[in-house]
């Protein structure tokens, strides 16, 4: 069988004023068969998306050239072609959508196509079908949620019947579970003989393909399965990439299990492989469960309710008799499904929103109180909103950070409230202050848009999904900046799908579904419900997962178990007290 | 509190699907009457006229099964607007005339065809507003591009381009409430830093300077959006000069051909009646 895609020794660069053309690929050379299945990698700036620019005939190469099933990209005429060959779906999914409505949205390609009226509904129906949009046909585009919107932009793919689909950073916005069904998506095409080319940042999809290509610098610097990316330590350490967590997870419960593989890379394969308890049984566990401690709740919100729209016919209730306390000092995550009412209960705080019914109290502030001086409760509360760096609005990075305490009537030199909050989140004052916004990196932009909250020096920090869309390096930078606020006694309430991440720095969690709350804690206790989160559209985080299936499989672990930390000091226990003896 | 709430204050653009007798007429059909009767609101002199015009646009709500309560707080958002227009109406076309004040302070004067063509003009904007919700509400966008297209379709004979063109506001429409939710998403987070909003004080020059952070965001997101947008239109095969097919085919039925009349019918009864 011929190759379907190949690159032939491609080389591109985006032209640029500037005197030194960075170019965003080298030299590339890669052929892939059809039905593959394979995963493109690599840090911010590595040329990627790029990469599959090239494949759909967007972008054309400098130098060497792209076949696709033997048309040469470079050929004007063979675009229409190309283009329903390969399919592409992008980081973000609003972005492109281009009709109001599903179907018309869904309908747009195979338009384009040319396809006769009949041809196009069968499309439609069929993709919509594949996506599970079924009943989501006559419904308005901008009213979907994330989720949604993210299948509708595959499902307008799907209608051009592809050959390849290449997904470019298309999980980066979803929740877990929404993370999940794309992937379980992806996979099923691929069944389907779909030749699927994945960009992520996250290990445990790239895991799932049969093949990983890791970009570094524009240039191909690895080809190969995940079993040897992931076991070749030269490469790992090179270009600093992480384990998937499921293998991380596998080498460090080889240390109490040895019976164990550690050639694992997804969580499935990894609980799957997890053996029955064969020690003996003790019960020198003691039983460690916290007390939940809130009389002094410096956020206390009592029965809120809130409806969007109120008596229009677009109403849709965000809120219900929800309950909230947050303790002072205490980082607090809010986790929920999409849709659940974390961000409308964020802006409840920050006072954006005001309360339907219910009472909301803020330190000293009653947020029901009509007269209440907001620029007093911003000084005290400052919220984060998602993809903050979306607002940037200053052209320089100084006066960007400076407006807040500007406006909020700041007493002293404003140069030293930004230059705390530009060391707060690592960034060097004085390489920096100067910087126009618009030449920032997505992560230094993301610093910049935080340090804009911290410069109003608040002491209650509302964030809202900090670690959306980061790549593995700036979402571990952003850890440390938690880390150091947390330090400074900063109360800081996060609502956030990625808490796999966040688990050491968090001390309670609320999970909230469907507007209401349904539990609150001590947040390893929370997390360790897996059931729980399910029953709310949630994942839970893996080491909660592992301990679950450990316990059912006779393991007698009883402390609440929710980071790899815990459970291995558990397993530590464990070993000690009942094997090696 | 919806000092945020830009989404909901457009009653413009909100498709209402109740799939009622007037949302199954031909899109065609339904933009030329529509049009019809803005035309003949516009241009109507008679009060009787207007009346007719005005319960015409009442009825077809009721038809349409869109609510009556709903329209009608439609109007209250332009409502000081209107007042103050009629308000300066009234003052001028009385100091005009030569009509006996009922009246007067200084050259202040206000006599019955001041108040008459005052009240002239709010009917007017009221009806307006009416018809303008209800082809909001039983048009969907995706029925304004498509009628749109078939009744500029004769233009392509004289080398217009109606199929771009109606590309074009298709994807108008389709940005209208993202850019009212980007809108909102950035005076959220501008208010969050202190940004003070609606502030009564300052003069027009400040107001403006006070939006101005707000517009920068707002224009950079949307170029941003469109530039994703145009690619992912390319990805997906779009090419200007294709011939495109498409999902929707409608028909024109007996329906349309009553919904037609009338429509001709009140307007010209408005227009052309035996009113003084």
């Amino acid at each position: 069988m011929p190759d379907f895609i190949i690159v032939d020794n491609v080389s591109f660069s985006y032209p640029s004023h500037e005197l030194q053309q960075h170019a965003a690929l080298t030299d590339i050379r890669i052929t892939i068969q059809e039905g593959e299945f394979a995963a493109i990698i690599g840090p911010n700036g590595s040329g990627k998306s790029t990469l599959a620019r090239l494949l759909n005939a967007l972008l054309l190469p400098d130098n060497g050239r792209v076949l696709i099933d033997g048309m040469d990209t470079r050929e004007q005429r063979g675009h229409a072609k190309i283009r329903s060959q390969v399919g592409l779906v992008f980081q973000r999914p609003q972005n492109q959508i281009v009709a109001s409505t599903v179907e018309e949205d869904v309908a747009f390609g195979p338009s384009n196509q040319g396809l006769t009226l009949n041809e196009i509904n069968n499309q439609v129906d069929k993709a919509l079908i594949r996506t599970g949009l079924s009943d989501y046909r006559q419904r308005p585009s901008h009213l979907l949620s994330a989720g949604e919107t993210q299948r509708l932009a595959l499902a307008g793919v799907l209608a051009m019947q592809p050959r390849c689909i290449i997904f470019d950073e298309t999980t980066a916005m979803l929740d877990p579970m929404g993370r999940e069904m794309v992937m379980e998506q992806i996979r099923g095409l691929n069944q389907q003989g779909i030749t699927i080319l994945l960009i992520t940042h996250l290990m445990e999809e790239a895991a799932l393909a049969n093949r990983i290509l890791l970009l570094h610098d524009g240039q191909l610097v690895s080809d190969n399965t995940p079993q040897q990316i992931f076991s070749d330590k030269v490469t790992l350490e090179q270009y600093n990439l992480a384990l998937p967590p499921a293998r991380q997870a596998a080498l460090e419960l080889h240390k109490f299990i040895p019976a164990l593989s550690t050639d694992i890379f997804s969580a499935n394969d990894l609980l799957s492989a997890l053996p029955h308890y064969a020690g003996e049984l003790h019960s020198a566990v003691k039983s460690n469960i916290p007390t939940a401690d809130n009389a002094d709740g410096y956020v206390q919100i009592h029965n809120l309710s809130f409806t969007y729209q109120r008596n229009s016919p677009l109403a849709h209730r965000a809120l219900r008799d929800l309950n909230l306390q947050v303790t002072k000092r205490h980082t607090h995550a809010l986790i929920g499904a999409t849709g659940c009412g974390k961000s409308t209960l964020l802006q409840h705080i920050n006072g954006l929103l005001r309360p339907q019914n219910g009472s909301v109290q803020v330190g000293p502030f009653d947020l029901s109180d009509e007269t209440l001086d907001m620029r007093k409760l911003r000084r005290l509360t400052t919220l984060a909103f998602q993809q903050p760096e979306d607002q940037i609005f200053e052209q320089y990075v100084g006066d960007e950070i400076a407006y807040a305490p500007r406006h909020l009537g700041y007493q002293g030199k404003l140069a030293d409230v930004v230059a705390q909050a530009m060391q707060a989140v690592g960034l060097d004052f004085e390489a920096y202050k100067d910087r126009m916004t618009s030449n920032l990196s997505g992560g230094e932009k993301r610093k910049v848009a935080l340090a804009s909250i911290l410069a109003i020096q608040g002491e209650l920090l509302l964030l809202d999904e900090p670690l959306a869309g980061l790549d593995p390096r700036s979402a571990n930078e952003l850890l440390q900046t938690l880390h150091h606020l947390q330090k400074a006694g900063k109360t800081i309430l996060i609502s956030t799908h990625q808490y796999d991440d966040l688990v050491p720095v968090l001390q309670d969690v609320s999970l909230l579904s469907h507007g209401q709350d349904i539990l609150h804690g001590e947040a390893e206790t929370i997390f360790s419900q897996t059931e729980a989160l399910r029953e709310a559209g949630l994942k839970a985080p893996l080491a909660a997962q592992i301990a679950a299936v450990l316990r059912r499989k006779g393991w007698p672990l009883s402390v609440p178990i929710a980071s790899m930390k815990t459970l291995s000091a558990s397993l530590e226990n464990l070993v000690q007290g009942g094997w090696h003896e | 509190m919806s000092d945020f709430e830009y989404l909901s204050r457009i009653s413009l653009g909100q498709y209402l699907a109740t799939n009622s007798m007037i949302h199954r007429l031909n899109p065609g059909v339904k933009l030329a009457g529509f049009s019809l009767m803005i035309l003949a609101m516009t241009v109507c002199k008679s009060w009787q006229g207007l009346l007719i015009l005005f319960g015409t646009a009442l009825i077809f709500l009721l038809v349409s099964r869109v609510s009556i309560k709903y329209a009608l707080r439609g109007l209250l958002t332009p409502l000081p607007f209107i007042l103050i227009l009629a308000l300066i109406q009234i003052l001028m076309v009385s100091y005009q005339s030569s009509q006996p004040a009922w009246f007067s302070w200084h050259f202040l004067k206000i006599n019955w065809v001041g108040l008459l063509s005052g009240a002239i003009l709010c009917l007017r904007f009221s009806a307006l507003l009416l018809l303008l919700t209800l082809s909001s509400a039983t048009l969907s966008t995706l029925e304004i591009v498509h009628g749109l297209d078939n009744l500029l379709r004769p233009l392509g004979k004289i080398g217009i381009p109606s199929g771009q063109a109606a590309m074009v506001i298709q994807i108008m429409l389709r940005f209208i409430p993202s850019l009212a939710l980007n809108a909102e998403k950035i005076a959220k987070s501008q208010a969050s830093r202190g940004a003070v909003w609606g502030d009564p004080k300052g003069n027009l020059f400040q107001k403006t300077r006070q939006m101005l952070p707000l517009l920068l965001p707002l224009f950079t997101i949307s170029l941003q959006q469109a530039d994703a947008l145009a690619e992912a239109m390319l990805a997906r095969g779009y090419a200007s000069r294709n011939t495109r097919t498409s999902l929707k085919r409608y028909t024109s039925g007996i329906n349309d051909l009553i919904f037609m009349t009338l429509t001709m019918a009140l307007s010209g009864l408005a227009l052309f009646g035996p009113f003084k």
